[in-house]
């Protein structure tokens, strides 16, 4: 058997491999950018270009995809508050204001070098500890995935919300949003009225670039007379100085990216929100105040997002668990390709798994390549005049809502969340709670209902579970502290000891 | 000038949070159709929830003044009003006429909707042409170059 190292490096030296790797991140950079065009989406179509391919060429394309997709969503979420991905829900709470402020092309080279970093420490951890964090990951029980979507809505809401009870209104709104349709378990119509056109459900993405980009577009309206803002474009690679003073950020939030990864079913969303409170809560000197345009809310869910990609590969190629959506189309692609995804996997093809390390490690370093190049180029997005802007928003928003199910309902769905989004925006209401509900509500019921089965349907065992289970516990510490922080008399109290 | 951080009692929030009591007690409603106690005890769950979090509001609101004043909505609501009738006119003739044709006239109407600054000759050459080049590479991107099938119209069938 041939070391490591040589499969390692394969897709660095063969030519071929490396222009393959090439080609998926810079697809990926830009498909992850376009709303509507999902990375899941695009590794999907790419399958069934690569069926008579050689394993390597497939992989190598699709892993490139994956890393520039996930880094890709960032830019509109920068650029235009649409982030094009849930994974870029939290970029978009500082990053826009920055585009705002004219600062659109330093805050695109932070984001690419933290993306870069992210994704470095993602992989570092699935090529050294992949089975032990692995088998830790597999310690979570349907309750704590059900305690971690609590705890990704109610962050958001608290995150840049004034009031918790706002944040947790909406969050429950977007849950019930998302659980329109049939129900996963037994195909029962709920909040469906009996109309056929309801009963598919309604796509997040839907809901996403309604509440984002509709709102925005109305939202613009009422800016018309002030010019759009010009961007600094003296430097968009950030100065070491600058990288240097965010890296032990960045390498903090990325491990929690890792692990938040790495849990089966969760992905970048989920990552990224923990990863912005963790910057929120331990940064006591922002460059700005957050969700005003401070470089750390951009850091922290940046690098975390990126590192979560390394951590959705762990329970993947050790176990043949996907991480995410995406990593569950690779495991249909190794099917394809003639391999067997699972435990044994690593065993019986180690190559392989030093052969996706690689090709992981070659994308992160193109990904940083074409994250710095073409930013002058997009940026014009933002520069010019809103009588393009808000059509060329609109225009895009139709045709990515259109896309995801080739239905025109789903136009009928945004046009209706954007006017509410709308309102809720200038009612001072969070859209980002609604999004991460209609995004983890599935996710919340489907897990409630597991950990219920599992306790024989006895609720009482159920909550015991909940505070005597390690992780559950230390989950359910995490959510209550997360309410009481956000209550006036905490408030007062840390403010009292503040002036102290 | 009004001071925009001053507690006021917010009153669309009120009404907003009044309204999503009803689409509770809709929901509410709804979940009468589930037979499956496994499919109706979640959702419940979370309609109280978002009950509970209106009648908060609206308490802290009646009781104590919540939220901060808002500022008065800038320009005009026609605008607004344009732009939102224009998407809905594009959701009701697209299947119909076909994305191209239909995203042509919509890019046209949100021009003149978000247009402030005065038409000269030159914009009103250059921003169709701009609109019509963005229409159709988003076809080509779409349709050609990602095999996503975009609506080519019934009347063109």
């Amino acid at each position: 058997m041939e070391n490591p190292i040589s499969y390692f490096f394969m897709s660095w030296s063969d030519p071929y491999l490396l222009l393959m790797t090439a080609a998926g991140t810079f697809a990926g950079v830009y498909v992850g950018a376009i709303p509507g065009l999902s990375v899941t989406m695009a590794v999907s179509i790419l399958i069934s270009f690569t069926f008579s391919w050689d394993t390597n060429e497939a992989l190598a394309l699709m892993v490139g995809v994956y890393m520039g997709g996930v880094y890709g969503g960032s830019r509109t979420a920068i650029l235009l508050n649409i982030p094009c991905a849930p994974s870029a829900i939290a970029t978009a709470i500082d990053g826009y204001p920055l585009a705002k402020r004219g600062e659109a092309g330093t805050a695109i080279g932070v984001a690419t070098v933290m993306s870069f970093i992210g994704g470095l420490v993602g992989i570092l951890v699935l090529a050294v500890a992949a089975p032990l964090v692995s088998e830790f990951a597999l310690m979570f029980a349907p309750r704590d995935y059900l305690l971690l979507a609590v705890i990704g809505i109610l962050l958001v809401g608290s995150l840049s919300g004034e009031s918790l009870a706002k944040g947790v209104f909406a969050g429950a709104l977007g849950v019930i949003i998302g659980m329109v349709g049939l129900d996963p378990l037994t195909a029962e119509g709920r909040f469906t009225f009996d109309s056929i056109t309801m009963m598919g459900g309604i796509h997040y993405v839907t809901a996403m670039i309604g509440f984002f980009g509709v709102a925005e577009a109305l939202a613009q309206l009422h800016h018309l007379e002030t010019p759009a803002i010009k961007q600094k474009l003296e430097r968009i690679t950030p100065k070491w100085s600058v990288v240097k003073r965010y890296i032990p950020l960045s390498i903090r939030t990325s491990f929690i990216g890792v692990f938040i990864g790495a849990l089966p079913g969760t992905g970048g969303d989920i990552a990224a929100l923990m990863a912005y409170d963790h910057a929120k809560r331990s940064v006591k000197d922002p460059s700005r105040k957050f969700g005003e345009g401070a470089m750390e809310g951009l850091v922290a869910p940046e690098s975390a997002n990126n590192a979560a990609v390394g951590g959705a590969y762990i329970p993947m190629l050790t176990l043949g668990i996907p991480g995410d959506a995406v990593t569950a189309v690779f495991i249909g692609a190794l099917y394809i390709h003639g391999l067997n995804p699972g435990p044994m996997l690593m065993i019986e093809t180690p190559h392989l798994f030093w052969f996706t390390v690689g090709a992981l490690m070659l994308a992160n370093v193109f990904m940083l390549i074409f994250g710095l190049t073409g930013v002058r180029l997009f940026i014009k997005l933002v520069e010019c005049p809103r009588a393009i802007l808000v059509p060329l928003i609109l225009i895009l928003s139709v045709v990515g809502t259109y896309a995801i199910q080739n239905n025109v309902v789903d136009v009928y769905w945004m046009l209706g969340f954007g006017i509410f989004g709308y309102f809720l925006k200038i009612y001072g209401y969070q859209v980002g709670p609604v999004i991460l509900g209609v995004i983890l509500g599935p996710l919340m019921d489907v897990s409630y209902r597991r950990a219920i089965i599992s306790t024989r349907e006895s609720f009482g065992d159920f909550m015991l579970e909940m505070v005597t289970n390690p992780i559950s516990a230390l989950l359910s510490a995490a959510l209550v502290f997360l309410v009481v922080s956000q209550t006036p008399m905490y408030k007062r109290w840390t403010n009292k000891r503040r002036s102290v | 000038m009004s001071n925009t951080s001053a507690p006021n009692k917010d009153l669309p929030g009120t009404i907003l949070a009044f309204i999503f009591i009803g689409v509770g007690c809709l929901a509410w409603w709804d979940t009468f159709d589930m037979g499956d106690s496994d499919s109706y005890v979640f959702p419940r769950a979370v309609i109280v929830t978002l009950i509970v979090c209106c009648l908060l509001l609206i308490g802290r609101n009646i009781i104590w003044g919540g939220g901060k004043n808002h500022k008065p909505l800038d320009g005009s609501a026609w605008r607004r009003i344009g732009l939102v009738l224009a998407m809905l006119g594009t959701a009701l003739l697209m299947p119909v006429f076909g994305f191209i044709i239909v995203g042509m006239v919509l890019f046209g109407v949100l021009i003149i909707i978000a247009m402030f600054e005065p038409w000269t000759r030159k914009l009103a050459i250059a921003y169709p042409l701009i609109g019509a080049t963005i229409v159709i590479s988003f076809y080509l991107l779409f349709a050609v170059l990602l095999n996503v099938t975009l609506p080519t119209g019934s009347l063109f069938d």
